[in-house]
């Protein structure tokens, strides 16, 4: 299930989004490629392998961020099982309005799951980050940019699997009738 | 619940395990190897992302370039003016600079780190993940520095094998500074919106003017004095208050670092 290939790629992903892109200019520092590739994931295959990905990923993050070891882990994690649950009992067809709502539900997730976190953690031990400077206009305004990029790339994506495959194609459930 | 089945069960347990066994310890040896593999791609990718900002910014500033022109135009006339005046100034300069040679004289153990990823969180970016850790000597509070002992930042995480830093324009990163002055007025700097420096507890009583250079003034254990900060950009000064405060013009341009060293003592 999971080969080298696979691998590399994931690995590269996370080389670009955590070296590359964070060195870009604003608001450009603001795409988040690793959970949009997760949503995609979890529209190409099953929350079961998307779970696997979103774990290595995070512990990827972690092992990079100065926040407290775990906090993008539990995120990616609990971002990804609310996403499934909402795409399973909600978007149930095949619409690029669907992933697009799916995606955006994961980052959302994802992004308030983890600014929570921070907030918790924070607030117990007494740390710098203050609620109003965690959840500030500038937080919302990253999400904006964050939400804006995502939904391009999804974009971009959807058509791009549609071209090459049948994964996201809608099809009709015929009667034998 | 039917999304919890066996694998998703075991995906979570391996997250709780892989958490603790963070904090016991035990998997430091694969942590520190992980990065370090990673370390020459992530240094790479960070190099081609700063080329890439400043490709981005030239060509914001080629748009620019019109009013940019009619500035320089104005500035001129004003500079030949200030011409004659830095005659004057030369004699008092050259006494600043023998101030500053003695600082450079300074034999501090330094370490040269590379940058290897900017993060913000909200909304900047004005934390720099440096490539080197307590395993190196890093310590936090000490001083991250660029050029000719120019200060760009602090420490204030550290980890095994890298380090966090707040650049100076974070509103998180305060330095005990200080003016070349004769008085040496002194007060303490604190960044603002990722793009000035804003020096706070200036004493009414003393005088600090724009143009000034203002220095890192020692007060702090790990942070020795006369690294650079940046220029005096405009004063404020009001009767009532205790103190006034000085906007601080960087002296470099802290978007485009990419190696670094840290004054260890």
């Amino acid at each position: 299930m999971i080969n080298f290939f696979k691998i590399i790629i994931f690995i590269l992903l996370f080389i670009i989004q955590i070296s590359f892109i964070s060195a870009l200019p604003a608001p450009f520092f603001n795409i988040n490629l690793i959970i949009i590739g997760l949503a995609i994931l979890l529209i190409l295959t099953n929350l079961e392998d998307t779970l696997g990905w979103g774990f290595l990923a995070g512990v990827l993050l972690d092992m990079h961020s100065f926040y407290f070891f775990g906090l993008n882990i539990i995120s990616l994690l609990v971002a990804l099982v609310l996403a499934n649950l909402l795409a399973t009992k909600f978007f149930t067809n095949r619409s690029i309005y669907s992933y697009i709502s799916l995606a955006t539900i994961t980052l959302i997730c994802f992004e308030f799951i983890r600014s929570f976190l921070i907030f918790l953690f924070n607030f117990f031990t007494k740390g710098t980050y203050t609620y109003q400077e965690i959840f500030s206009f500038n937080y919302f305004l990253s999400l904006g940019y964050k939400l804006l990029f995502g939904i391009i790339i999804i974009f971009i994506s959807f058509y791009s699997i549609n071209y090459y495959s049948k994964k996201m194609k809608t099809f009709f459930i015929t009667s034998k009738r | 619940m039917k999304f919890l089945n066996k694998k998703i069960a075991i995906i979570f347990i391996s997250a709780i395990v892989i958490i603790l066994l963070h904090y016991i310890g035990v998997l430091r040896i694969f942590e520190n190897y992980i990065l370090a593999s990673l370390k020459p791609a992530e240094k790479a990718a960070f190099n081609i992302g700063n080329k890439t900002r400043d490709f981005y910014e030239e060509q914001d500033d080629y748009d620019n370039l019109k009013v940019i022109n009619e500035k320089l135009e104005v500035e001129n006339i004003k500079l030949l003016a200030e011409n004659v005046g830095l005659k004057i100034l030369e004699d008092e300069n050259e006494a600043l600079r023998k101030q500053l040679e003695f600082y450079s004289r300074h034999d501090y153990q330094k370490l040269v780190a590379n940058i290897i990823s900017r993060e913000g969180g909200y909304g900047s970016d004005q934390i720099i993940t440096i490539d080197q850790g307590s395993q190196n000597g890093i310590k936090v509070g000490q001083p991250v520095i660029s050029d000719n002992g120019i200060i760009v930042g602090k420490i204030f995480v550290v980890e095994n094998n890298l380090s966090y830093a707040h650049l100076i324009t974070d509103k998180h990163c305060q330095i005990a500074a200080s003016s070349i002055n004769k008085q040496g007025t002194a007060g303490i700097t604190k960044g603002e919106l990722g793009l000035t420096i804003q020096m706070n507890f200036i004493p009414q009583t003393e005088e600090i003017e724009e143009g000034e250079v203002i220095v890192t003034s020692g007060l702090e254990q790990l942070i020795p004095k006369g690294l650079v900060i940046g220029t005096v950009q405009d004063v404020k000064k009001e009767p009532n208050d205790l103190f006034q405060s000085a906007t601080i013009n960087p002296a470099l341009n802290l978007n485009t670092l990419s190696i670094v060293s840290i004054i260890l003592n």
